[in-house]
């Protein structure tokens, strides 16, 4: 059982809470629940809906869309990280592949949490316009920064 | 001792590491003028003054400022059409070329022309040459930089006025020089300064071409008449105007404090005697026998002043006789002792100089960072005005010497530096057009403009000293008042550099009281853009009008039943009948329009009770809840009393798909009914398990002003997803709760979630009192709560302007959150790199930093234009150089200096460390020291940071620390102490 400071130490590595205080950390991990899934245990399958962010604290996850290979999430990454943000379903199935360790930030405990901690919001924001103007200047480099 | 004496000089002499070699390249360029200048002056003097005569002068001062006109015209057209460099190269080269030519000219040593040309040509050149190396100087650091380094350059060029003469003698006697021939070596001297301009402008190029410009149109006219846009911008600069009235008042004023002191001194080393001697002379000049014999009896008597000597003259002639013969008698009485004076002016002018470098070298860089450029400009208007009073009382040579003295100490030094640094806000393209404007002519007109005026009352009005000193006193006065207005001005730059781009949403209200914003709205109703409707509902809300009708009707069809619910609303204000239009409303799904629709039909139906008594009886829910809820918000007590418990009861226990709406209308329908009736429903409510519900239920125990549901509220703050509803249901309470609020507020006992979140409701209910209870509660409160206490502040501070707060408490508060700063900085220094866990304790101590440095500024918010210290603190974290300048240089021109030396090294960035252990004495030894001091101290995350980060092999002083923490009240650090423990 990992205590509030260690998921602190995993949730800072997650990018969308990269600017999010460590101290605010502390609330997140506060909701942050601990569960274990088993090898070919799926955690989500395409099409549900999402409903959770899931960090991998030991092992490693791999996604794939009709049996095709994704990418492979191991130790201290997130993955489902837009479940936070839109209800859309999963585009991916998860598929531990050993017995696998994991955080999971539920979405409705995520914006109760949101409503009451400004600094959270903040620091979250200011990763997704970072993203968004990272992209903007991607594709039309001549976009103004502002 | 070697760190005491860093310290000392640093106090006086403050250049970074990376402004050495710029600062050393401009002392020597300053350097050079004033060698120069000091160089020419001399000779320009001599030759003047022996083959002209000093009669001439008042002239030669009449044609400099003629001359400066068109000077100043040729000047701002290049300036608008060169770089600053090439500017500076140009005018460089045409004064050496100049040179060569008054040297050429000077050959014809008997044409007096040549002497008023050469003395014109460098009066000129002293003004043009250090107006331009100041607006270079200008160009090229920013504010702080400019009051740290300024200060130097007027020491430069103090050092250069002072030595210029050493070289000139030591030129002349060395290599045996002729004065003319002192014209080559200011050649040399300046060639040196094209190369040093080029280097120091390659250097900061970007940076000066980064200063802010001027805002406005493209000039159209290319060949735009330049002294119409100097006068332009300085007439649309109230700044610029300022600085324009100081500089003439000062050199205004220099020219009365100058004859003053001649005149003074002069008198003090003379003596008037009518001897037998001066009589035969007077003879021989045509003076009158008769004349003579009346001054007979003061023959042989010896005065010591000329006031005294002119007087018993004037006492034993007629009106007229004194006035043809007064002035002769008395220079022929005159006995002036020149060898003393020579020497007494020598001694004089060598300590002013010197004073003047002692000055600037121990006191002028500590002065301005104590009372800032506003406080700086005072020095020496006040200074002048406490010596010409001292004048007025007693006009000698100890009065006039002060007079003499502080003007010359203080002008040349700390009042030049200022002087100059008022210019910094100024946008660089405006005040390239100006600034020479300003330094010559400005400088030169008033010279000579207050040399003929000063020439009137002396001559012509025949005012005395103390006469003149009433008129200084005048002038000073006014020179104050202007330093005063521009004192504000000065700050008022950088507040609206800082302010660039806010929007002021008051700006954004309409008016809808005229015709024509009336058929903008209505037809924005018409608009497919929900939001846009609603905006023109919102507006219309009270609006009365026959044309509105029709098309609010039309929008009781809108899909959106926030559209439909506000129209029957405003439709209720309106004239017409249409209650049997909006009666199938009644029907409506949304309860706020069935709310809506049956408070209409009863107030359009003469408001009959039968009405609302047959919709409470009906099967039909939607009908039965639109009563009880337009009973319960609009009803009066007699409407009120139709809903009984029974009703209440009713609602509460429905069952089936209707059961949660049903509940949720009890829930909101009792806030408006006596709650007394109805306590424990209410009270029931509040915990339903539905969200919808209990939230309704909070919001009416706020609206009914029952205290006792009050802890019922507070114990809801523990569950998050209450907290939104529960801040504006306890704020309705008003200040009636001020008292239980501070009770949790300061209770340590209360579970944390509960107070942290008091602060928001108190925010909410503005009053003396809350501000007092706030600011005690965060005299003891930890970060985590201090930051909540400081946002509730901030809150009422905005919303309520007029609330006041106490500035010592508040000051206190800075001073503490100050040194929560310089301890949690100095911690930061001594943590070296380490792994994840170090590198997380370093990023937690730096999160820490910065929100004390938020609160510092948060708390400033409440003493001073919180929007002026918000624009400060964004552009301090900007991190653009230009930005945290100006916030800087405002910061410290608007903070009163008892709380600005607090937090000066916070705002500077600089002598944190050195300044926290004066200041605070704060003093962290060792990276053990630091994370001891985080185990003992009240932040309780920072705590656990610390205990996590020495999980492995921690030392036994702080594991000592953290066994004590083992049963701490925190259970973060409880839990991370015994992680810790375990594991050691």
């Amino acid at each position: 059982m990992l205590t509030v400071i260690e998921k602190v130490i995993f949730l800072q590595n997650v990018d969308i809470f990269s600017d999010v205080p460590t101290e605010d950390l502390a609330y997140l991990a506060a909701i942050a629940e601990e569960v274990t899934y088993q090898a070919d245990e799926n955690i989500y399958i395409e099409n549900e809906p999402a409903d959770a962010l899931y960090l991998v604290l030991d092992g490693s996850v791999r996604l794939h869309r009709d049996g095709e290979q994704i990418t492979i999430a191991n130790a201290k990454e997130a993955f489902g990280t837009w479940a936070l943000f839109d209800e859309a379903p999963r585009v991916v199935t998860a598929t531990p592949q050993a017995e696998t360790q994991l955080l999971r930030i539920d979405r409705d405990d995520f914006f109760d949490l949101l409503a009451d901690h400004v600094q959270i919001t903040q620091g979250v924001f200011k990763t997704v316009v970072s993203r968004m103007r990272g992209l903007m200047q991607t594709f039309t480099p001549t976009a103004p920064k502002e | 001792m070697f760190a005491m004496m860093q310290r000392w000089f640093k106090s006086i002499i403050d250049v970074r590491k990376e402004e050495v070699v710029d600062t050393v390249f401009m002392v020597l360029y300053i350097y050079l003028i004033l060698v120069t200048y000091y160089l020419l002056k001399p000779a320009r003097d001599s030759l003047f003054l022996s083959n002209t005569g000093p009669e001439f002068l008042p002239l030669v001062f009449v044609l400099i400022a003629i001359v400066v006109v068109p000077v100043t015209t040729l000047y701002s057209r290049m300036s608008k059409s060169l770089k600053l460099n090439q500017l500076i190269n140009t005018t460089t080269i045409v004064i050496i070329a100049n040179l060569f030519i008054l040297r050429y000219l000077l050959t014809f040593q008997g044409q007096d022309w040549v002497f008023y040309v050469f003395y014109i040509w460098v009066s000129i050149y002293g003004a043009l040459t250090t107006s331009q190396f100041w607006l270079f100087a200008n160009a090229i650091y920013d504010s702080a930089q400019a009051k740290r380094i300024f200060v130097i350059f007027s020491l430069a060029a103090i050092l250069g006025a002072f030595s210029g003469g050493l070289v000139t003698s030591y030129i002349v006697t060395t290599f045996g020089v002729s004065t003319e021939d002192l014209l080559y070596f200011c050649v040399a001297f300046l060639a040196i300064c094209i190369p040093l301009v080029n280097l120091l402008w390659r250097r900061n190029r970007a940076i000066a071409e980064s200063q802010p410009r001027a805002k406005g149109k493209k000039k159209k006219k290319v060949d735009d008449d330049s002294w119409a846009t100097m006068f332009r911008d300085i007439k649309g600069s109230r700044h610029l105007m300022l600085i324009m009235g100081i500089i003439a008042m000062t050199m205004a004023t220099a020219s009365f404090v100058d004859y003053q002191f001649k005149f003074v001194s002069t008198d003090a080393f003379s003596t008037y005697k009518l001897d037998d001697g001066v009589v035969n002379g007077l003879a021989e000049a045509g003076v009158a026998s008769t004349i003579l014999d009346k001054l007979g009896s003061i023959s042989d008597q010896q005065y010591e002043s000329k006031e005294a000597f002119s007087a018993a003259v004037v006492g034993l002639l007629s009106s007229t006789e004194s006035s043809e013969h007064k002035a002769a008698i008395i220079k022929a009485a005159t006995t002036t002792d020149k060898a003393s004076l020579t020497a007494f002016l020598g001694q004089f002018y060598g300590g002013l100089s010197l004073l003047g470098f002692i000055f600037q070298l121990l006191f002028s860089y500590r002065a301005l960072k104590i009372f800032g450029v506003g406080g700086v400009i005072l020095f020496l208007p006040l200074s002048q005005i406490v010596a010409s009073i001292g004048m007025l009382i007693a006009p000698n040579l100890t009065t006039a010497v002060m007079l003499r003295g502080s003007d010359g100490v203080f002008k040349y030094s700390i009042d030049k530096t200022a002087r100059e640094l008022l210019f910094l806000p100024i946008p660089l393209d405006v005040k390239t057009r100006s600034k020479a404007f300003i330094d010559l002519f400005i400088d030169r007109v008033f010279r000579g403009i207050s040399g003929l005026v000063l020439l009137f009352l002396t001559l012509q009005l025949e005012l005395s000293m103390r006469q003149l000193s009433m008129v200084v006193i005048g002038m000073v006065t006014l020179w104050i008042v202007l330093d005063l207005m521009i004192r504000k001005e000065y700050v008022n730059a950088f507040r609206k550099a800082l302010d660039k781009g806010h929007i002021d949403p008051n700006e954004l209200t309409v008016r809808i009281d005229d015709a024509s914003t009336l058929q903008h709205l209505m037809g924005s109703l018409g608009s497919d853009n929900d939001r846009q409707v609603l905006y023109a509902l919102n507006a219309l809300q009270d609006a009365q009008s026959p044309q509105l009708s029709a098309p609010l009707l039309k929008l009781t069809e809108s899909p959106n039943a926030d559209i439909r619910a506000r129209v029957v609303r405003i439709l209720r204000n309106q004239h017409p009948d249409l209650r049997k239009s909006l009666e199938p409303l009644l029907d409506d799904p949304s309860s706020e329009v069935r709310k809506e629709t049956c408070q209409y039909l009863f107030e359009k139906g003469e408001k009959q009770a039968s009405f609302l008594t047959e919709l409470l009886g009906s099967d039909d829910f939607l009908k039965r809840s639109a009563a009880v809820q337009a009973i319960a918000e609009y009803g009066e007590e007699k409407e009120k009393s139709l809903i009984d418990e029974v009703a209440i009861g009713q609602l509460i226990e429905m069952s089936g798909p209707e059961a949660e709406d049903s509940r949720t209308l009890a829930a909101t329908s009792l806030g408006y009914l006596d709650s007394s009736r109805f306590q424990q429903q209410l009270s029931d409510l509040m915990n339903d398990e539905s969200d919808k519900v209990s939230h309704a239920a909070i919001a009416s125990a706020g609206r009914s002003g029952d205290r006792t549901f009050v802890p019922q509220l507070l114990t809801l703050f523990t569950e998050r997803r209450h907290r939104a509803q529960v801040r504006p249901a306890l704020a309705a309470y008003g200040e009636g709760i001020l008292g239980t609020l501070n009770d949790y507020l300061s209770d340590s006992k209360t579970a944390f979630s509960v107070r942290k979140n008091i602060p928001g409701v108190m925010s909410k209910i503005p009053s003396a009192e809350t501000v007092r209870l706030l600011i005690e509660n965060l005299k003891t409160a930890a970060p985590g709560l201090r930051q909540a206490i400081i946002r509730a502040l901030n809150a009422l501070r905005n919303n309520y302007p007029k609330l006041e707060f106490p500035k010592d408490d508040i000051a206190a508060a800075i001073s503490k959150e100050a040194s929560s700063y310089y301890t949690a900085y100095q911690i930061a220094e001594k943590l070296q790199d380490g792994n994840e866990r170090r590198q997380f304790l370093q990023k937690a101590v730096d999160e820490k930093i910065f929100k004390s440095r938020e609160r510092i500024f948060r708390l400033l918010a409440l003493l001073y234009a919180p929007q002026d210290i918000y624009n400060a603190y964004q552009s301090f974290i900007s991190g653009d150089r230009n930005l945290v300048a100006n916030a800087s240089e405002f910061l410290e021109n608007e903070v009163d200096r008892d709380i600005r030396k607090n937090i000066l090294p916070i705002i500077e960035g600089t002598d944190i460390v050195d300044r926290a252990k004066r200041l605070f004495n704060v003093n962290i030894p060792s990276e053990e020291a630091g994370v001891i001091n985080l185990l003992q101290g009240d932040d309780p995350w920072l705590a656990a940071c610390a205990i996590f980060e020495n999980a492995d092999n921690p030392s036994e002083n702080i594991l000592a620390e953290i066994r004590k923490l083992d049963n701490a009240k925190d259970a973060l650090i409880r839990e991370t102490a015994k992680l810790v423990l375990d594991h050691s």
